[in-house]
């Protein structure tokens, strides 16, 4: 008798345990979702669904453009909350594209919490290109885009040599550990000293037409667009905090070549 | 001829921020032409009424529509394509660039001119995806739901006949 209720009792504890594995690989899912750029609603209806799928009573997921917080009651009424900090946040669609198959898959058929564990470590070795190409990338749109402007084939080349330059300070920025809107200053200022540097050496012609090729990379347009979408969606916090971010982001590189025009006006 | 030029521009621009959000495959392709499609839409129908705001709406709304589409044959998200599509030729990042050199150099008058602006493009931009995803839900509900009611009734129909046979045979 008194055996039968200690097995009992391991038993549930064991699928506690189990059901905080699965919470916490669910959770896993949605971080690196929102680490590569998933929107908030989307993270949330997906945790919400593998829960469903996993058979929890109730799953509340709430996610904001840094935080997911979730709160679920498994099977046997135990709940349990748990929180993820996404602190940097960089775009990379393959990723969400991967998350979200991998969703689907684990809702149509609930994997074993070691297999779904092992599954959501795979996501970390997704496709990516190699720097060389990413460099390449920066000087393809930085060139395109002042052409697109009105510059002629000088500004492409010119704003094409500037391209890369704007990754390498980004990422030495980065790598000094220095605080993000002061990247983007420094980069903006250096950008605006280099195409005035360039411009002064008749490599470009118009001084306009290649900065604004090269501030496509850095502006964040997409993010003022996805902000103002998230609030039109109702996720007014997240739309609100992006909105913000982007604001605050867009003053610092225009800061950033303001500087560098008061530099060699002077 | 500049509009060919930049049709051909938007292309490459897109193959660029392809790499730039880490899309591989045939999904390259799609974003770039739908890049110039979305260019191609905007030219068209600035054209003819010579105002941003409806010009960046309905290039927004098509692109939007047939990337529904595509997301369901391909079962990709919407989203991840929307944006590789809209980057190069809407997304208003001069604008919002301008607004702000203007802002810090103190020329309220340019300042307002491109802050307006920034505004109806980013609007534009927002409703005419909102406004894709309207119309898609939509149709589902309207006709497709119908569909389905129209088959569950010749499946009734054709139960109730089974039954019926049933009777006759007993």
């Amino acid at each position: 008798m008194r055996i039968q209720t200690i097995t009992e009792r391991t038993d549930g504890q064991e699928a506690a345990a189990e059901s905080s594995r699965i919470l916490a690989s669910m959770m896993d899912l949605g971080e690196t979702m929102l680490a590569a750029g998933g929107e908030a609603g989307r993270v949330e209806d997906t945790i919400s669904r593998m829960g469903e799928a996993y058979g929890f009573r109730k799953v509340d997921v709430f996610t904001i453009t840094s935080c997911i917080f979730t709160t679920a009651e498994d099977e046997k009424g135990v709940i349990r909350t748990q929180t993820r900090r996404v602190k940097h946040i960089n775009t990379d669609m393959e990723k969400v594209r991967m998350c979200n198959e991998l969703s689907r898959r684990i809702c149509q058929e609930p994997p074993k919490p070691e297999e779904l564990e092992r599954m959501i470590e795979g996501l970390s070795e997704t496709r990516t290109y190699s720097s060389r190409v990413t460099y390449l990338s920066y000087a393809l749109i930085a060139g395109t885009m002042s052409v697109f402007f009105g510059g002629d084939l000088y500004d492409f080349v010119a704003a094409a040599l500037v391209g890369p330059f704007i990754r390498y300070v980004f990422n030495t920025g980065k790598a000094a550990g220095i605080q993000n809107l002061a990247v983007y200053f420094l980069d903006a200022f250096f950008t605006g000293l280099l195409i005035y540097l360039l411009v002064r050496f008749r490599i470009g012609h118009s001084y306009d037409r290649i900065a604004m090729g090269n501030i496509m990379l850095l502006i964040p347009g997409t993010g003022l667009t996805t902000a103002v979408r998230d609030m039109i969606n109702e996720d007014l916090i997240t739309g609100l905090l992006g909105l913000s971010g982007a604001l605050l982001q867009a003053a610092a590189i225009a800061l950033g070549f303001v500087a560098a025009f008061t530099v060699f006006e002077h | 001829m500049e509009e060919v030029l930049q049709l051909v521009v938007v292309f490459v621009a897109s193959l660029g921020f392809s790499v730039f959000f880490n899309v591989h495959g045939y999904r390259v392709l799609i974003n770039s032409l739908g890049a110039s499609l979305v260019w191609a839409v905007y030219l068209l129908v600035h054209g003819i009424t010579e105002d941003i705001f409806i010009s960046f709406l309905t290039a927004t709304t098509v692109i939007a529509l047939i990337c529904e589409g595509l997301a369901r044959i391909t079962r990709t998200p919407t989203v991840l394509m929307i944006v590789p599509m809209i980057v190069p030729p809407l997304i208003p990042g001069s604008d919002l660039y301008n607004t702000f050199f203007n802002l810090i150099k103190n020329d309220m008058e340019q300042f307002s001119f491109y802050g307006i602006r920034l505004i109806l493009e980013i609007a534009a931009i927002n409703f005419g995806i909102l406004l894709a995803g309207t119309l898609v839900k939509l149709f589902k509900y309207l006709i497709l739901n119908h569909i389905a009611a129209i088959r569950s009734r010749y499946a009734g129909d054709r139960q109730q006949e089974g039954e019926n046979r049933q009777h006759e045979r007993r």
